[in-house]
């Protein structure tokens, strides 16, 4: 088409001289606006692929959009839309360039501030390390820098990246840092995208820092913004709240009241659960529950209640929800996701060994696998490819019997042989040990407040602890409905406080509320 | 066309000037054949040089410089009555002089032909026998008595309008001296017989002719103020009042405040003796009817008759003091009228009224004025919501636009629609606010661009299509448009910075959301609780979660850790439900709250108030021109009910979510919010931190400041009094700041 208006303007000027003129003014004009429109049929091809799933058409309709008309308005679009697929498709080093590329080429358009996200999330989805996730706060921290909401004023890229920012400071460990983030996308920005789930990553910091009444208030405002509305995200952020004030409800203000946490228990009604003796439950804070019985059945139960998969595997147990939101279970020697791939686990070294006797296993904030086996001491560590790192804290620990994660990424670790819980920060660094009072500390769960919840076999009761080991609560051996724990194996805690307890002896799961 | 004068027909040189300056009038010659000022100027300069020569001792040169003058007088053109006078006062002049020149130095012939012509241009004219030799006095004493004779005319009416040859003749003052020869005289006057007869004047001889008229019927004088009036009796017409009254009439009563030139006269002759209906009729005015008696043949002259302009009254009732009113445009000032309420005087027409006062708003509606008619308005000013134009080749997608939001913004009823896009799109080109430029500007959803100074914008709109908010729609595309980006800013004093808008043409529900956030007040109360309420799915209903110490809800007896199962008997499950119900009733009315606390059922009444509240800036359903529009249009009336430093808060509010940092910080710096108050000054500390963080990084020592002021009173809230705690969210950025 460029060509085309060369040629025309020649034509033009060889017929008529006194044309010259109007021609030299007039047709850069016309061959801009031809560009824009060639420009602009191609990415409607390129967005056509895409819809159709064809990948490879839409990357090379970009590419000849992005080469042939580089001054098209729509080129950083291109650009920023091929690294968004070549994100999609996996190519993580391809789609960091592209985005770079964007960057490079058009630093001041909004395009180039979604680029600065996406390399950010790129950095954030491969990190290994605290430092990996340094970089990448430090590129989510340079949009808003970048781009001023007082010249972009609706800027969804700005919102986005100062959640990110606050996502990232959060595993960081810079709670103010994550706050002020939050508070920021929450008030200084009108895009609505990402304003709920700052407000609950909002609210867990307050709720951890001890401010409960400032997190429940905002809990309730998003509880109330959100109940109304039919989408799923907004659903899935409304039960979350819920769940959250729930929690708040059982934990800090009746006690405050002088009233007890729980007060009542009985069966887990679930339609079409059954189970031969329930050995293992694992409960996620968006309502999900795991549950491995003796038939070695594991059941996953979505948060209305509804079984969402079941499977049999021979040897599960130990169920868990790893950092990245899946449920696992261990199933000899590796872990195993429903619906997903089975992971083992083997320490390398001269002499490699394969873990078979799996006492506990994690998945932690990097991807990473915290597994322990009851034929070594301590924990072993493998990345997020399952290869084998190193082992911690042997010296440490006697035996793991159990372990478990809360929101901010730290793992809880029970050491049932010196009947004591040491907790880690995600990269590993000892932080606290706490002394259990326990007979035969069986299992334990951790609540999104970072309260300890201790399955003692012995006593056959539920001890709950603060954080710090102050005693908040002792539930059992019997329990408010009157129910004996007989064989207690696992517990778990979901996010609104409501304990489920696998006991061999029952053919169902006991829900304490 | 102009007739030239010539010196070959100078017979009747004045009387032709004279006929040709009349002619001239009629005829409205164009200007470039018309004899310029500057070529009088120089024809006087010629006269006083060869004047000045003729008394100098070179008096000889003088005669051929007149003869000159006159060569140059003969063909000039004369437009006036006075420029026909000039004209033969300057020719007279310059004969006289070259005669007496020619005749000192002996050319007797010259001077011969000089004076005759002089005198059948001017028969009356004189020598000054003081500066003229006797000599030539004798040859023109001679010429005179030869050539001039003397015409005196006694008409009887002596107002008789007496024409000689066609020419209008005045003898009043004593015969008049004309050329010897024969002369047609006629006269005429209303309600006469015409007379016409030739006489001869002889030269040196007076000549007095006597004309007694005959009446032949009565005549009725009308005087009309103004002039120009159509005079029709019995239905005929007669002829308009055009004529400038006679000299000797003097006006009495009302008409002698009159100016004389404004009032005219017409004389009717021919009717017959007996009544007559008289209408008197003049466009804009009044038209007057009335009745004569005309008894005898004499003249009739009727009291002037001073027409009365046609007008209706437009009644302005609750007009604001200091409102600017136009009437199509043009300003026009109200008067307290009889009934004591302000109103307009208008001549009948369809007039466009607007009442517009600062930032109080617009009041436009369209009159039709009838005269002698009253219309009452009830003025209502509303913001004034301008559309300054719909950008875009697309004219189908532009007008579809253009009425769906007169449409919208009418359902709304707050706001007054001022179309201004005939002169919007050609006041805002000039500052950058062009299609393309604004299109690309919508694209990368960025308000800023080196070309566009809003401040501007802001201003040019404020001057010449004044309004509380301004509205630019621009069409993505110029053959079939879609969408279209809206760029909404408000009038000063409000931040100069647009809010951008897109919306689909398609869809309907876009206008009507838009129009929602012209139609949400910033003045409501909220209730206040003076508790925080929790839904749980471990409780009945509502959890009392936290209680402000000394508030409503405490005082009513709630505890933390009441669950609120019944709102005045009916049962409450969620928080939303509770709120709905409280804010239903009055503040400060008490009701029955049904509760449970541990296991224990018990009811107590619950008498919450009310409080102040700020608007929620972030809300993207909201228009932060819109809101700036009427927080100005708030603190101008100065009779809100809302306290002014709430005011001044949303002000600052809205200044922060728009980026005007700076003058956030300003107004957040003088607000006096009261302290102790949930919404006080904690509120105000911590937005003024942010206000400062977010405008210089200089200023990061000052937002620590106020974060950590605003940090100390745990009470401290946003939005209202039971919004969101202050001091968390100022901790968090305090510490974000590295700040304690």
């Amino acid at each position: 088409m460029a060509t085309m208006t060369k040629t025309i303007g020649i034509a033009v000027r060889a017929f008529v001289p006194s044309l010259v003129l109007l021609a030299a003014f007039a047709l850069p004009a016309l061959g801009q606006a031809a560009d824009e429109g060639a420009a602009q049929r191609l990415m409607l091809e390129a967005q056509r692929f895409e819809q159709q799933g064809q990948v490879e058409d839409a990357l090379e309709e970009y590419r000849v959009l992005i080469s042939e008309f580089p001054q098209s308005s729509l080129a950083p679009t291109a650009l920023l839309q091929s690294a968004l697929l070549q994100a999609q498709r996996g190519e993580t080093d391809r789609a960091f360039a592209t985005a770079q590329r964007l960057i490079d080429g058009y630093g001041r358009d909004p395009a180039a501030a979604a680029a600065w996200v996406l390399q950010g999330e790129l950095r954030q989805s491969t990190a290994d390390t605290l430092i990996d996730l340094d970089e990448a706060r430090g590129l989510f921290r340079r949009v808003p820098l970048l781009f001023l909401h007082s010249s972009f004023p609706g800027l969804a890229a700005r919102s986005r990246a100062l959640f990110r920012a606050g996502e990232t400071s959060l595993l960081l460990g810079s709670l103010d840092e994550a706050a002020a983030a939050f508070i920021e996308t929450i008030e200084d920005e009108r895009a609505l995208s990402w304003k709920g789930q700052a407000r609950i990553e909002l609210a867990s910091i307050w709720l951890w820092q001890g401010d409960w009444a400032a997190a429940a208030d905002v809990l309730q405002r998003v509880l109330e913004g959100t109940a109304n509305s039919s989408s799923p995200q907004d659903r899935a952020i409304a039960h979350l709240a819920r769940e959250r004030l729930t929690l708040v409800h059982r934990l800090r203000i009746r006690p405050l009241a002088g009233q007890r946490p729980w007060s009542r228990a009985g069966q887990l009604g679930i339609p079409g659960l059954t189970l031969e003796g329930a050995t293992g439950v694992a409960a996620h804070d968006d309502g999900r529950l795991l549950v491995v019985d003796d038939d070695e059945q594991v059941l996953l139960i979505d948060f209305e209640g509804r079984i969402d998969a079941r499977v049999t595997w021979r040897g599960a147990e130990h169920p868990f929800f790893g950092f990245d939101g899946r449920a696992y279970v261990t199933v000899g020697d590796a872990a195993q996701s429903p619906g997903g791939a089975r992971q083992p686990f083997t320490i390398g070294g001269e002499k490699p060994k394969t873990l078979d006797k799996l006492s506990a296993a994690q998945r932690g904030i990097f991807g990473d696998w915290i597994v322990a086996d009851r034929s070594t001491g301590g924990i072993a560590l493998f990345d997020r490819n399952g290869l084998f790192l190193r082992s911690a804290m042997a010296d440490q620990l006697g035996e793991v019997g159990d372990m478990a994660r809360d929101a901010r990424g730290r793992l809880y670790l029970l050491d049932r042989k010196d009947r004591s819980v040491v907790i880690t920060g995600p990269d590993g660094s000892r932080l606290a040990r706490v002394s259990l009072a326990a007979r035969k500390p069986e299992a334990l769960a951790v609540d999104h407040l970072g309260n300890i919840y201790i399955l003692d076999r012995g006593e056959g009761t539920i001890t709950i602890l603060a954080d710090d080991g102050s005693p908040i609560a002792l539930l059992g051996p019997t329990l408010p409905d009157g129910t004996e724990l007989r064989a207690p194996r696992d517990l778990a805690v979901d996010g609104a406080g409501r304990l489920y307890i696998a006991d061999a002896k029952l053919p169902y799961l006991l829900l304490v509320e | 066309m102009r007739r030239v004068t010539s010196f070959a027909v100078v017979l009747a040189l004045f009387a032709a000037a004279l006929a040709h300056a009349q002619r001239v009038e009629e005829e409205d010659l164009p200007l470039e054949e018309a004899t310029s000022p500057e070529q009088w100027a120089e024809i006087e300069s010629k006269f006083a040089e060869a004047e000045e020569i003729f008394r100098s001792r070179e008096q000889d040169r003088s005669i051929e410089l007149f003869g000159q003058l006159i060569e140059r007088l003969q063909p000039l053109p004369v437009a006036t009555e006075e420029e026909a006078a000039r004209w033969k006062e300057l020719m007279a002049q310059a004969l006289s002089y070259r005669a007496r020149g020619a005749f000192n130095f002996g050319e007797a012939q010259q001077a011969r032909r000089d004076l005759e012509v002089l005198l059948q241009l001017q028969p009356e004219y004189e020598m000054d026998r003081t500066e003229v030799s006797s000599k030539l006095l004798d040859l023109f004493d001679s010429m005179k008595e030869r050539l001039v004779g003397f015409l005196e005319i006694l008409a009887d009416p002596t107002d008789a309008a007496i024409i000689v040859d066609g020419i209008p003749f005045d003898s009043s003052s004593g015969p008049v001296a004309v050329l010897a020869g024969s002369y047609r005289v006629e006269s005429s006057r209303p309600g006469f017989d015409f007379l016409s007869q030739e006489v001869e004047v002889e030269a040196g001889k007076t000549l007095t002719v006597e004309l007694p008229m005959e009446r032949t019927s009565a005549v009725l004088v009308i005087r009309t103020w103004p002039r120009g009036a159509t005079v029709r009796t019995d239905g005929i017409e007669q002829g308009t009042t055009g004529e400038a009254v006679s000299p000797d009439w003097l006006p009495s009563g009302p008409a002698a405040v009159k100016p004389r030139d404004e009032i005219g006269e017409l004389f009717i002759g021919g009717l017959e003796l007996g009544p007559h209906e008289v209408e008197v009729r003049l466009e804009g005015y009044r038209t007057f009817l009335g009745r004569v008696e005309l008894d005898e043949l004499r003249d009739y002259p009727l009291q002037p008759i001073l027409l009365e302009l046609e007008a209706g009254i437009v009644v302005l009732d609750r007009i604001p003091y200091g409102a600017e009113v136009t009437a199509n445009d043009r300003v026009v000032q109200p008067r307290i009228g009889d009934s004591g309420r302000p109103q307009l005087v208008l001549p009948p027409d369809d007039y466009r009224i607007e009442v517009r006062q600062g930032t109080l708003g617009v009041f436009e509606t369209r009159v039709t004025v009838v005269d002698q008619k009253t219309i009452d308005l009830e003025v209502d000013l509303k913001p004034g919501l301008v559309l300054m134009g719909v950008l875009g080749g697309d004219r189908v997608g532009a007008d579809k636009l253009e009425s769906g939001l007169e449409r919208a913004i009418e359902e709304v009823g707050r706001w007054a629609f001022l179309d201004r896009t005939a002169e919007g799109p050609q006041l805002l080109s000039p500052l950058g606010l062009e299609a393309d430029v604004l299109r690309d500007m919508g694209k990368r959803g960025a308000l800023d661009n080196p070309s566009i100074d809003w401040k501007r914008v802001q201003a040019a709109g404020d001057a010449r299509t004044p309004g509380a908010v301004y509205l630019l729609a621009v069409l993505t595309d110029d053959l079939v448009a879609s969408e279209a980006d809206l760029w909404i800013w408000a009038a000063a004093p409000a931040a100069g910075r647009p809010d951008l808008r897109r919306i689909r043409l398609e869809d309907s529900e876009a206008l009507a959301e838009l129009a929602a956030a012209f139609s949400s007040s910033i003045t409501q109360a909220r209730p206040d609780l003076g508790a925080l309420l929790i839904d749980s799915a471990a409780a009945a209903g509502p959890v009392v979660a936290n209680l402000r110490q000394g508030g409503p809800a405490q005082r009513s007896g709630l505890q933390v850790g009441d669950e609120i199962t019944a709102f005045s008997g009916a049962p409450i499950l969620t928080v939303a439900q509770f709120r709905e119900a409280l804010g239903q009733q009055p503040a400060g009315k008490l009701t029955k709250l049904e509760i449970r606390r541990g296991t224990t059922t018990m009811q107590l009444e619950l008498g919450a108030g009310a409080g102040a509240r700020v608007v929620d800036v972030t809300d993207p359903s909201r228009i932060h021109a819109v809101l700036a529009a009427e927080i100005a249009a708030e603190l101008a009336r100065g009779e809100s009910s809302t306290p002014r430093w709430i005011l001044e808060l949303n002000q600052a509010a809205v200044l922060l979510q728009s980026g005007a940092f700076e003058e956030a910080v300003r107004i957040l710096r003088a607000v006096q919010a009261p302290a102790g108050e949930p919404l006080g000054k904690a509120t105000v500390e911590y937005l003024l931190g942010v206000a400062l963080l977010h405008s210089d990084a200089r200023y990061q020592d000052r937002a620590r400041e106020q974060f950590a002021r605003a940090a100390s009173d745990p009470e401290g809230r946003l939005l209202y009094a039971d919004g969101p705690w202050v001091a968390p969210r100022a901790r968090a950025r305090l510490a974000a700041l590295g700040g304690q």
